[in-house]
């Protein structure tokens, strides 16, 4: 009787779709995720790390190109400790400045934008000084970087916090010397659900017909001549008819998981070689 | 000049563009409407591409698969008697005369990605592969000419008689092309090859058909320019095309983005040459002076300060540049090879540095001001900081004493 190789049958299916919508990924999501955490692999790892995906545009997609960026970005990785952090969190980043006395800054605020992939990945710190909003936007990967904190790990019910612009000014207010929050290894990352009060109107953009969940109750503080002028008709409202906006615009799995492996790969070529113990692919809610 | 010998070359004219034109020229139809975009090939050209339906021949299997080996060994013996044959060549790294003009590359850009320098600053770079690149054919200034729709003042220039050089890129499936222009391969003894471009070369910088072309050719510090084909965005504005201001957002209506006056009450007409919308992009454009700041010769790729002609992916022609301050003073003649290479001597670390080891990076060359990646963040001191020109003028101004 014809019997497979050993080699064949421990074989794991190792193409995954990303389509939402198939029925057979719902059914054993659990088995799956259990599954990549054995291989090492992070369930949330288009979360954590946004600067390693796909750019959404697809001309902009090259091989060569993604491969000689993401050997700089973890050669930087090598060198500062980057942490997880989500917009939301509430971040410290300590940076070079050569026309300082002290030659270095300390910016303490809340993560309310993370956009762009690759080299390119930027974030933006927002905090109210002396009244004043400030925000201020940082290259992920610029070398002047020295530091950067996670205070307070967490996440907002929204991925974008542009709003924050329009909230009341406690609502984006933190105290420079804040003393860090260690986040329990683990456990999920608590999702903070304050719904922000904006200022009245005007706004600099119209957040009442924005799909935001984190704003409270925009319509009834819009002014009377919006609601006479305007249905109360979202923004984007038709892209939940868009079938394939998720397959358009992120990455695929077969990527996500293709990624991961190289920087696994990259991780343990330097720990062999004894340059650091530095782990480069971790996450705090899938922490054994 | 230039522009025809690529159009020639590059892509094969599409059928349905061809059969408009020659019905354009019969003679019934007087008028075109627009410009005729010289990037599109003329369409008496031979075409480059041939299609054979898949099922117009009867082969089994076995028959394909002998096939698809023959031809990928086919390639490979390519590439390597053209190797071998460039390690005895007669390169070396000379002076450049003034007059003298190198073969370029053909490169295909593959995206923009940001770098830093020393001192913090970004700069955002260009990311141009070079593949597979091999000089194809090199025709003497008298043949050239005479072939082709320019004229002798191009291969006979102040400079001297100018030779042609074409280099292909990228090595791409026989089976897809002309007999006539799979021809051109065989005889320099290259691969077939996807793209063409065409260089004017003079005679003490010459190289011999069937040579290969590495990144190196170029050296990182050297200004480059590159020539393309820009990115086709159909008609478009004024405010778009030329960068017009537009007119007001508010107490205006229907002219947010018009161009507003196009002329004088005195003669009631538009002078020609009126910036106005129509069709931009298409056209085959030159950006000079460019920085090479680093360059990958594992993966055969050169980063260039700046930006270059033409969307990702397209194909540019990438030379010396000219201009006086930045031509390149000395440099491999006619081109690198690897006869060459020299091993790079150890730099002086400071002992507490790490070092990676080579073998868990690429082989690459940096500017010496460019940010590498491999070390430590950057730390300024005092004497980074910018120093204040002239007094201090938030402070009364006091007259010496003369003691």
């Amino acid at each position: 009787m014809f019997r497979p190789a050993a080699r064949e049958v421990v074989k794991l299916p190792t193409r995954y779709f990303s389509c939402k919508s198939e029925p057979t990924r719902a059914v054993t999501a659990t088995k799956k995720a259990s599954r990549e955490e054995i291989a090492g692999l992070i369930p949330a790892f288009p979360e954590i790390y946004p600067d390693f995906l796909q750019s959404p545009v697809w001309n902009r997609r090259n091989a060569l190109k993604e491969e000689l960026e993401r050997q700089d970005m973890l050669e930087r990785r090598m060198n500062i400790d980057i942490p997880e952090f989500y917009v939301g969190s509430i971040v410290a980043v300590t940076s070079s400045d050569k026309n300082l006395g002290s030659k270095e800054h300390r910016f303490v605020g809340i993560c309310i934008r993370r956009e762009k992939e690759g080299l390119l990945h930027q974030f933006t710190l927002r905090n109210t000084i002396e009244n004043i909003g400030v925000e201020v936007l940082y290259d992920l990967y610029n070398p002047t970087i020295k530091k950067i904190e996670t205070l307070k790990l967490e996440k907002r019910l929204d991925s974008d916090l542009s709003y924050l612009v329009d909230a009341l000014p406690e609502y984006s207010t933190f105290d420079f010397h804040m003393e860090p929050q260690a986040h329990p290894a683990g456990t999920p990352i608590p999702v903070n659900e304050c719904k922000v009060k904006l200022k009245n109107p005007p706004w600099t953009r119209r957040w009442e017909i924005s799909s935001y969940r984190g704003i409270d109750d925009t319509w009834t503080q819009a002014t009377p001549w919006y609601k006479r002028k305007l249905h109360k008709t979202l923004v984007n409202d038709y892209e939940k008819y868009d079938l394939i906006a998720n397959y358009r615009t992120s990455s695929t799995k077969e990527q996500e998981v293709f990624v991961q492996t190289q920087m696994q790969k990259f991780e343990k070529e330097r720990h062999a070689a004894g340059l650091t113990r530095r782990r480069i692919l971790k996450s705090a809610a899938s922490y054994k | 000049m230039l522009r025809s010998l690529i159009s020639s070359a590059t892509t094969g004219p599409t059928q349905e563009w061809a059969g408009r034109i020659l019905l354009a020229n019969s003679g019934y139809i007087s008028q075109q409407r627009g410009r005729r975009r010289t990037l599109t090939p003329v369409p008496w050209l031979p075409p480059i591409k041939e299609h054979i339906p898949k099922n117009s021949f009867d082969l089994s299997q076995k028959t394909k698969n002998l096939l698809d080996d023959v031809i990928k060994k086919e390639t490979l013996a390519a590439s390597a008697l053209a190797r071998n044959d460039s390690q005895e060549t007669n390169v070396a790294i000379i002076d450049i005369p003034h007059s003298s003009r190198r073969v370029g590359l053909v490169v295909r850009k593959i995206g923009m990605l940001p770098q830093w320098t020393n001192d913090g600053n970004r700069i955002l770079c260009t990311v141009l592969e070079v593949d597979e690149n091999h000089v194809v054919s090199v025709t003497s200034p008298d043949s050239w000419y005479k072939a082709s729709a320019v004229g002798k003042r191009k291969a006979f220039n102040r400079h001297g008689p100018m030779w042609r050089v074409t280099v292909g890129a990228g090595n791409d499936d026989p089976t897809k092309y002309t007999l006539a222009y799979r021809r051109q391969f065989a005889r320099a003894g290259v691969p077939t090859k996807e793209k063409l471009g065409c260089f004017l070369v003079t005679e003490d910088a010459l190289p011999h058909a069937g040579q290969p072309l590495d990144a190196r050719h170029f050296a990182v510090g050297q200004h480059v320019t590159a020539t393309g084909k820009t990115i086709d965005w159909g008609f478009q504005g004024g405010m778009h095309r030329w960068g017009m201001r537009g007119q007001p957002t508010r107490r205006t209506t229907k002219s947010h983005r018009r161009i507003g006056s196009v002329g004088s009450v005195g003669d009631a007409r538009i002078w020609p040459g009126k910036r106005m919308p129509g069709h931009m992009g298409y056209e085959w454009r030159t950006v000079s002076g460019l920085e090479i700041v680093r360059i990958n010769n594992d993966k055969q790729v050169i980063y260039v300060k700046g930006s270059v002609p033409g969307d990702i992916g397209e194909t540019l022609l990438l030379k010396d540049c000219l201009q006086d301050e930045k031509r390149l003073k000395s440099g491999p003649v006619p081109t690198w090879a690897p006869t060459l290479e020299t091993i790079q001597e150890e730099s002086e670390l400071s002992p507490e540095e790490i070092v990676v080891p080579k073998n868990l990076l690429f082989n690459e060359t940096f500017s010496s001001k460019l940010f590498r990646f491999t070390s430590p963040s950057i730390v300024f001191t005092d004497a980074d900081a910018k120093r204040a020109t002239g007094r201090d003028k938030t402070k009364a101004k006091i007259a010496k004493v003369k003691k």
